[in-house]
């Protein structure tokens, strides 16, 4: 092999995939429990850091100190509004460092703050290692998806994740853009190659993008895009959680959402509940000592759970509008209706989805979970250089997500590159001087679709400075607008009339973290790092001794499993109460090492279901 | 450069009226049609298949090397610019009517801005003449 092929990576707010394109083929890439997707978790314990599956087993038992949902504080101030929304439904705490939000934890006995970028940066690392175990090489390269809807600062921190990860992110690109390439791998087999619209609607754990692109000879043309960056299957989780809590309450009379734990574990019975919805037409939650000793069963059919989230659902169908809107094509010029996310698999989106368009047939061909990593993988191949003939004719045109403007007169939003404009472009407007012999002009610089900029996201400010004196109105200031493939803005202004020229590559604005912060967390991670590997050489050397579980604790366990089943034998017409109790006394000796056992190896495969009478929601 | 197929008149038309292009309007001193290749008479389609070619050509991300990619990346903005122009038939009705009234020049600008911008902008601050 000539040089290691670059990877494509989906950081999604749920689950991570990673895929690699190679021997004319992408592969989507297995992680060591042998799961093609991995949560996007981070657990920090007393002796160590757990990333993914391990992390998200044992969420249940460490709560506070489980973080996950980290994209969701992307770009974001401590201050704003879906930060302080979502901070309700976090059982780990998020402080404001200067405005900026900081995850808090407990990791060896000490308080950490981490940056949202540094918790993905450890996610990314983690899905370099995974593609490194498969290659059997270093990986340096890679293209990183984002959603649709993410704007400039975002962008830039999912660079800075990569930067802190050790990977040179080749491209950041939008997700459904990916998502376009897997489904355009599809059609290209059947040797159709006519313009083909095709719409691609991604509902996934944290946000909708929806895409309209027209697909002919491989050229892949981006015409929309639109979505909304807080809407997907946390959404709806959170939906069937509040309902519960609502129900525990008239039941009991009790407010089980004072408590972290017991709201951890009713958050992933609901998650699983949700998936349970979308091929049957009710599911069961039962869960044992939930709050106060109170075991807590339930049912809930599907129609219920629509109802919960009927606004959630229709409020889907916006997006959609809005793109084919800009797009400028009707619904009836759409070809494919392409489904992408976990989320499409709920039956009511797809039942809306369908419905607007007419009753039109879904396209279902592209593997929802994996297609946007699959996308990625061959854009990677793509700008690595690979000349194999399955991606050397592939070419996609991207659009900006967002408008792009200065401020004029009166907090007036004046649009330099307006939404879907196709990048790299360069777009120039001329501004002059609201009052005689002014010398400075201040060059402020948003991205949105508000008519006015207090509505919009301010990228940076700068002047421009020594403009020689002149009446009001004669000065030309022309300020060129740069967006390069990775949606990056770069602008500068000139004075024409022969003043100064001033630069300023947006890069350096308020959400985004300093060169000195980059460095540093690099540095850090590299020292999590070295823990980590240090925890691998004892997991490896506990397991080959095969003392994973102190001899003590194994004949505590085993006496009291045979114990049990010696009393099962004899007991087999009791009293539910009674084989209640049995398993109680069981849990009391088995939990504690249970627990001692995650927090020391990470992973347990199978985990509590070892011990005793299955813990329902711990599988 | 220009397609052999305008009519010569047309070529010549153009040629004598270069004022009707404005810096910063539209393509600025170039002529849409003839970025693309394409003529007034070409249909939607055409137009877009002349784009597509021509950005398979120039995309950056075809070219290899900073110098290719920065040569490439100056082609294709004027490229993909043009055809932001034309692929829309109202924004295009503006831009014919600007080569044909090369005249009036503070309603191409009012036009273009309100075609491009609107209603965001308002015209008089924008402006300046």
């Amino acid at each position: 092999m000539a040089k290691t092929p670059a990877i494509g990576i989906d950081l999604g707010t749920n689950y991570s995939c990673v895929a690699v394109f190679q021997h004319g083929k992408v592969e989507i890439i297995a992680n060591d429990q042998g799961n093609r997707t991995t949560p996007s978790y981070v657990a920090f314990t007393d002796t160590e850091r757990l990333i993914g599956d391990a992390a998200k087993n044992q969420v249940n038992m460490n709560p506070s100190n489980t973080v996950f949902d980290a994209k969701r504080l992307f770009g974001r101030r401590f201050d704003d509004l879906p930060v302080q929304s979502d901070m309700n439904h976090w059982p780990f705490d998020v402080v404001s460092d200067s405005g900026k939000p900081k995850i808090k934890v407990d990791y060896k006995g000490e308080s950490k703050y981490f940056s949202p970028e540094e918790i993905s940066a450890m996610v990314l690392m983690k899905m370099k290692e995974i593609a490194e175990a498969y290659l059997g090489a270093h990986v340096s390269n890679a293209v990183v998806s984002v959603p649709a809807l993410y704007n400039e600062s975002q962008r830039q921190a999912i660079k800075d994740v990569g930067t802190i990860s050790g990977l040179n992110v080749l491209r950041v690109i939008s997700e459904p853009t990916a998502a376009a390439f897997a489904y355009g791998f599809d059609i290209r087999g059947q040797g159709d190659h006519g313009e083909r619209n095709v719409l691609i609607f991604d509902l996934g754990g944290g946000a909708l993008n929806v895409s309209v692109l027209t697909i002919e000879d491989c050229i892949f043309e981006v015409k929309s895009m639109a979505g909304d960056l807080h809407l997907g299957g946390e959404d709806f989780d959170i939906r069937l959680v509040n309902h519960f809590v609502r129900e525990f309450k008239r039941r009991h009379r009790k407010d089980l959402s004072v408590n972290k734990r017991a709201m951890r574990r009713l958050r992933t019975a609901c998650e699983r509940a949700k998936r349970t919805l979308s091929t049957s037409t009710s599911a069961s939650v039962e869960m044992e000592s939930l709050f106060d000793g109170i075991d807590f069963y339930s049912t809930i059919t599907r129609s219920r759970f629509e109802e919960l989230n009927a606004d959630l659902f229709r409020s889907t169908l916006e997006p959609v509008e809005r793109a084919l809107r800009d797009s400028k094509l009707d619904r009836g010029q759409v070809h494919d209706i392409v489904l992408v996310g976990g989320s499409t698999r709920i039956p009511k989106i797809q039942k809306l989805l369908q419905d607007f368009f007419g009753g039109k047939q879904l396209n279902k061909s592209v593997n929802p979970d994996e297609a946007v990593a699959y996308g990625a993988a061959v854009q990677a191949a793509i700008l690595n250089g690979d000349r194999s003939e399955a991606v050397q004719d592939l070419l996609v045109l991207d659009v900006t997500p967002l408008s792009l403007g200065i401020e004029s007169a009166d907090g007036v939003m004046t649009t330099v590159i307006k939404r879907n404009t196709t990048i790299p472009t360069r777009q120039t407007q001329t501004l002059t001087t609201d009052s005689d012999n002014q010398s400075v002009v201040p060059v402020w610089v948003y991205e949105g679709e508000g008519a006015m900029t207090r509505d919009n996201n301010l990228l940076g400010k700068f002047w421009l400075t020594g403009i020689p004196p002149a009446p009001k109105g004669v000065p030309q200031i022309e300020v060129a607008f740069d967006v390069d493939a990775n949606n990056f803005l770069n602008v500068w202004a000139v004075d024409k009339t022969g003043g100064e020229e001033n630069t300023i590559t947006v890069a350096n604005h308020k959400e985004r973290l300093s060169n000195a912060e980059i460095e540093r967390m690099v540095k850090e991670a590299e020292g999590y790092k070295e823990d980590d590997r240090h925890k691998d050489r004892m997991g490896a050397k506990n397991t080959l001794s095969g003392d994973k579980i102190p001899e003590e604790d194994r004949k505590k366990i085993l006496d009291k499993v045979n114990d049990a089943f010696n009393w099962l034998d004899t007991n087999q017409l009791r009293e539910k109460e009674e084989f209640e109790r049995k398993k109680e006394e069981m849990e009391v000796v088995c939990n504690p090492i249970i627990i001692r056992l995650y927090q020391t190896a990470g992973s347990a495969p199978g985990g509590a279901s070892g011990c005793g009478p299955t813990i329902d929601e711990v599988n | 450069g220009v397609s052999a197929s305008i009519d010569e008149d047309i070529y010549f038309d153009l040629m004598m009226r270069h004022d009707a292009f404005i810096d910063g309007l539209y393509c600025g001193r170039e002529n849409c049609y003839d970025v693309l290749g394409v003529t007034r008479e070409s249909t939607r389609d055409e137009i877009s298949r002349e784009y597509r070619k021509l950005a398979r050509k120039w995309h950056p991300d075809v070219h290899r090397g900073d110098e290719a990619k920065e040569v490439a990346t100056e082609r294709f903005r004027q490229v993909a610019n043009a055809y932001e122009v034309l692929k829309d038939e109202d924004s295009r009705k503006d831009y014919d009517y600007m080569i044909d009234n090369p005249d009036e020049m503070y309603a191409h600008y009012y036009r273009y801005y309100r075609r491009m911008y609107a209603p965001k902008v308002d015209v008089r601050i924008v402006i300046v003449v």
